[in-house]
């Protein structure tokens, strides 16, 4: 079977500082990793697939994504598809959803769909429970470790009173919880061969998946940014102990 | 001109810089207090096949050049020296040989392993006699029937202690001398008669094992000569000539490792009211620092370029190990400084970096040696012949 | 895959017209501070709240808190599917039932949205800001679908006000609800297990590390300091004293081995902070310094400063957190 794993890439948080007193972010060197907890899912992927199947890393956008398909076949995906749009590189969740929908409607034998349950630069985490809903398929969230017997896959995700063996029919879409396990890393010679190959990515063009106008339209946009207030540091906190004691409390319970 | 590295390399320096910060940086300082390596650690380096970076797929190397090697070597001496020691002299030197001038059975007989890290190379030319003077080797290869019997010491010979397959410069004809009539061989650790001492005790690189070897009357068969007989030592300053490019990489990292971690300091540290980052003392040293690593590092990386481009680079090789061993001490010795009492502290990673980097203007070949060899290829280039 | 479906799933065109007020998803009484957004953002629409709740006996809190109409439904989601809300607010740890519905609604959808409004001209926008990069900083959204859906982290919120003389209404638990699909897509739980997250880098990952130094005085403030790491799910870490007393190890020191921590939420106990730990947290996101001199250097890094001996303090601290 095939084993989808959607990967974004979004800008490596060691290449910017945010400057809350200027209400700006400077960004010192542009660069691109893949989501973390996409990496997560991919090792996932990878430690799933048995001989028959083919694990297919799949990216929407440009440049970015394609370096981020490129790092997944050298980890040992079997194929690499990049969606190439500009505005798709930013695109909100419900044109992901239906982009990601035509994909697998388009990549026969695909039975199950694994990515990061969570996206550091967008509000991305609704695009797991959204693709789901719209190819009807199961939703496990937040999965620490999975397994697959026969057609059946089984997960163990955190519930609110603690983690729980949770278990779908495939084909299926799950969320892989970040830092679940530990991606592999890329054999050197790997690598070489990948970025050497022009064809070690496939790309396909919105049109070609018979996107609609509609499916891309998106009805959510980003309008701004806006930053948390600056820290006010060497505040001493006062009263009797017992005070002090229920003011850290209370502190502490709102992180 | 297009100064940019190529995708391939540049994705190939990602992975290894995440695997130092991962699995060595955390490691660093143990391994310098015990001398110990986590075996762990070098099998995983080895199916990543960083124990044959620069080496042909055909062999069982990863086929990423000289760039690709000096990227190594660069990463690896940001977090730990002493592994890029042990690395150098198994890829450099003792693999590289084997690789420049070893016949093809030879070299499907002992690479894949080599460059899977499967086994460890060294390469044997140093003896108590001959240091800088390497033509003065004793090291004696008798020829009887099929076999040579190699009988002499080897010493201050790095990965000693555990290299499996030792490249071994012998004299097989003392009428001729070691320049006319020496001879490469791939001894094998297991062979009887054959002895590694005990490690030395060294200011640095404790991570990084040396030791003397003995040989007495090891019978190494003639398919393990490696290259021609007699012409030994052209095939051993060959070697060390392009090993001196990836010397020079290991510097950058080294230095700019200093560079780092002093910009880190100043702009935390405050004194006299202010963070030292606004003192122009301070500020001079660390530009004077930047500006040496660029420059190295542009050198470094041209040279690596013209090895790949198949030019001629025996002149630029020196140039990066002798620039290099000095620009490194003098960064780590500034960033020493910078850091004032804390910087002379074990606790902290620049006193190790500091004792590490000593020996970079004495191994394989001396600055002396360099500015030999440089001033050589200079005045050549002007018709005069110097004679070391 | 059959096509005909997917539309049925997607449910009609949905018109602006339809679509009223702000309806809550209220799974417990925790989340009231959502019905507080709620009836803030509904009174200057001049629209209703709703609630969604699953136990009946919630009613009267929802309405003290400001519901107009209270609903009564299991599966809210399903419930909320039939019903044209125009806003819907979940709690952020209803991811799934929050997107599920705005996928089936072709509602945008805003996680984790803080300081929720409405755009105040005809487009009726739902604005928002979402954190991104753990909090670094916000990308502020705005949803356009006629229905936006949001989910709030009720945590952020401030606590409602319950006005125990509103009035309002009990709606009847309807017999069935809309199911969202028609093809069975159910995951099914088979129980709790015993299980520890995979242990990787145990600083540079926690988002809430409790430290130690000096100050703690012994083994038996150092057991105090460990207590108080494993009521708050923290991972235990110290600085050089710390370590050498051998009360962590090296891969949970803080300071001088150049590892930088950033986690949500720092608690220094007992550290002096030289230079070198403090700048070592400086990407904490927040600092609770506990010491007992005043002029400690950790106190100029600390977003809340406690002058007190931890020994004597941190039982006080725990059990205020019991």
């Amino acid at each position: 079977m095939n084993i989808l794993v959607i990967l974004r890439a979004v800008q490596d948080p060691n290449g910017f500082t945010v400057n809350r007193r200027a209400q700006k972010v400077f960004v010192n060197r542009e660069q691109f990793i893949i989501n973390p907890s996409d990496k997560n899912a991919l090792e996932a992927a990878l430690s799933l697939a048995t001989e028959s199947d083919t694990v297919v890393a799949v990216a929407l956008g440009d440049a970015p994504g394609e370096d981020a398909l490129r790092q997944a076949r050298a980890m040992g995906a079997g194929r690499a598809l990049l969606v190439r749009d500009a505005t798709l590189q930013n695109a909100d969740a419900t044109v992901v959803a239906a982009a990601l929908r035509h994909l697998v409607n388009h990549l026969d034998e695909t039975k199950l769909v694994l990515l990061g349950a969570e996206v550091l630069d967008a509000d991305l985490a609704q695009v797991g429970p959204r693709l789901a809903a719209v190819l009807d398929w199961p939703f496990i969230e937040g999965a620490q470790q999975l397994e697959i017997h026969g057609s059946t896959i089984a997960a163990i995700a955190p519930q609110p009173d603690g983690f729980h063996k949770l278990e779908a029919d495939l084909p299926a879409v799950v969320s892989v919880a970040p830092d679940s396990n530990q991606p592999r890393y890329a054999p050197g010679a790997k690598i070489i061969n990948v970025y050497k190959d022009k064809h070690a990515v496939e790309t396909h063009t919105p049109a070609d998946l018979q996107l609609t106008e509609a499916d891309l339209t998106p009805i959510t946009e980003v309008r701004g940014e806006s930053f948390p207030p600056e820290r006010e540091l060497g505040e001493r906190l006062e009263g009797s102990p017992d005070e002090l004691a229920r003011q850290v409390a209370e502190v502490i319970r709102k992180i | 001109m297009d100064f940019t590295f190529s995708p391939e390399h540049i994705a190939l320096r990602r992975m290894i810089r995440e695997f130092c910060e991962e699995e060595l940086r955390p490691r660093a300082k143990e391994v310098d207090r015990t001398g110990q390596q986590d075996p762990e650690v070098l099998r995983k380096m080895g199916e990543l096949g960083m124990f044959g970076v620069p080496f042909s797929q055909e062999y069982g190397g990863m086929g990423a050049g000289e760039t690709g090697y000096c990227i190594l070597m660069e990463e690896l001496d940001r977090v730990c020296p002493s592994t890029t020691t042990i690395v150098g002299a198994h890829i450099g030197i003792g693999t590289m040989s084997l690789y420049l001038d070893g016949s093809p059975e030879l070299k499907r007989k002992y690479l894949p392993a080599l460059c899977s890290g499967k086994k460890i190379a060294a390469f044997a030319l140093t003896e108590a006699n001959a240091g800088s003077d390497a033509a003065g080797v004793q090291l004696r290869a008798t020829l009887e029937g099929d076999s040579y019997f190699l009988d002499g010491q080897k010493m201050w010979i790095t990965n000693g202690p555990i290299a499996d397959v030792i490249m071994t410069l012998a004299v097989t004809d003392p009428s001729l001398g070691a320049r006319g009539g020496a001879t490469v061989f791939a001894v094998e650790k297991e062979w009887p008669g054959f002895q590694p001492g005990k490690p030395e005790k060294k200011m640095g690189l404790h991570g990084s094992p040396t030791s003397l070897l003995n040989f007495d009357e090891v019978r190494v068969p003639k398919e393990n000569v490696v290259g021609q007989v007699g012409l030994g030592f052209v095939t051993f300053m060959k070697t060390l000539d392009i090993g001196r490019v990836s010397l020079g990489a290991a510097t950058v990292g080294g230095a700019q490792a200093a560079l780092d971690a002093a910009l880190r300091w100043v702009k935390v540290r405050s004194q006299f009211g202010r963070l030292i980052a606004h003192m122009q003392s301070i500020q001079f040293m660390l530009a004077d620092m930047a500006a040496e690593i660029e420059a190295l590092r542009s050198l470094v990386y041209r040279t690596a370029w013209l090895v790949d481009n198949g030019k001629p680079f025996i002149k630029e090789a020196g140039m990066c190990k002798l620039l290099g061993s000095e620009i490194a001490s003098r960064c780590i010795d500034r960033a020493l400084q910078i850091h004032g009492a804390l910087g002379f502290s074990r606790d902290f990673p620049l006193e190790r970096g500091w004792r590490d980097a000593r020996i970079g203007e004495i191994f394989e070949g001396t600055n002396e040696i360099q500015r030999i060899v440089i001033a050589s290829e200079l005045l050549q280039e002007v018709g005069v012949r110097i004679r070391p | 895959m059959d096509m005909t479906d997917i539309s049925a799933l997607m449910g009609e065109d949905i018109t602006a017209e339809n679509y009223a007020d702000i309806w809550v998803a209220l799974p417990a009484l925790a989340a009231a501070p959502l019905l507080g957004e709620a009836r803030r953002l509904a009174d200057s629409l001049g629209c209703y709240v709703h609630a969604v709740i699953a136990d009946e006996r919630l009613s009267v809190q929802a309405i003290a808190f400001g519901a107009d109409r209270v609903h009564v439904a299991v599966d809210a989601g399903a419930f909320l599917a039939g019903q044209q809300p125009e806003f819907v607010f979940f709690s952020v740890n209803q991811n799934m039932q929050a997107a599920r519905l705005a996928q089936r609604l072709r509602a945008g959808l805003i996680t984790d949205a803080r300081n929720v409004s409405t755009s105040g001209d005809s487009t009726r926008a739902l604005l928002g800001s979402h954190p991104i990069y753990g909090g670094e900083y916000f990308l502020d959204f705005a949803i356009t679908s006629p229905v936006k859906v949001a989910t709030l982290d009720a945590r952020a919120l401030p606590e409602p006000y319950a006005d125990l003389s509103r009035s309002g209404e009990l709606v009847s638990a309807p017999d069935s609800a809309p199911a969202i699909s028609r093809r069975p897509s159910a995951v099914r739980d088979l129980g709790l297990m015993e299980y520890s997250p995979y242990p990787w880098r145990p600083l540079t990952k926690a988002k809430v590390i409790v430290s130690a130094g000096r100050g703690v005085k012994d083994a038996e403030g150092f057991a105090l300091v460990k207590q108080l790491a494993e009521r708050l799910g923290a991972e235990l870490a110290g600085d050089q004293s710390a370590r050498d007393s051998g009360w962590v190890d090296e891969a949970h020191q803080v300071g001088v081995t150049a590892q930088e921590v950033a986690p949500d939420l720092y608690v220094a106990i007992g550290i002096r902070g030289d230079t070198m730990h403090n700048a070592a947290i400086a990407r904490a996101r927040q600092v609770i310094a506990i010491h007992s001199n005043p002029d400690a250097p950790i106190f100029a890094v600390a977003d809340y400063g406690v002058v007190a001996a931890p020994k004597a303090f941190l039982p006080k601290l725990l059990e205020h957190l019991a």
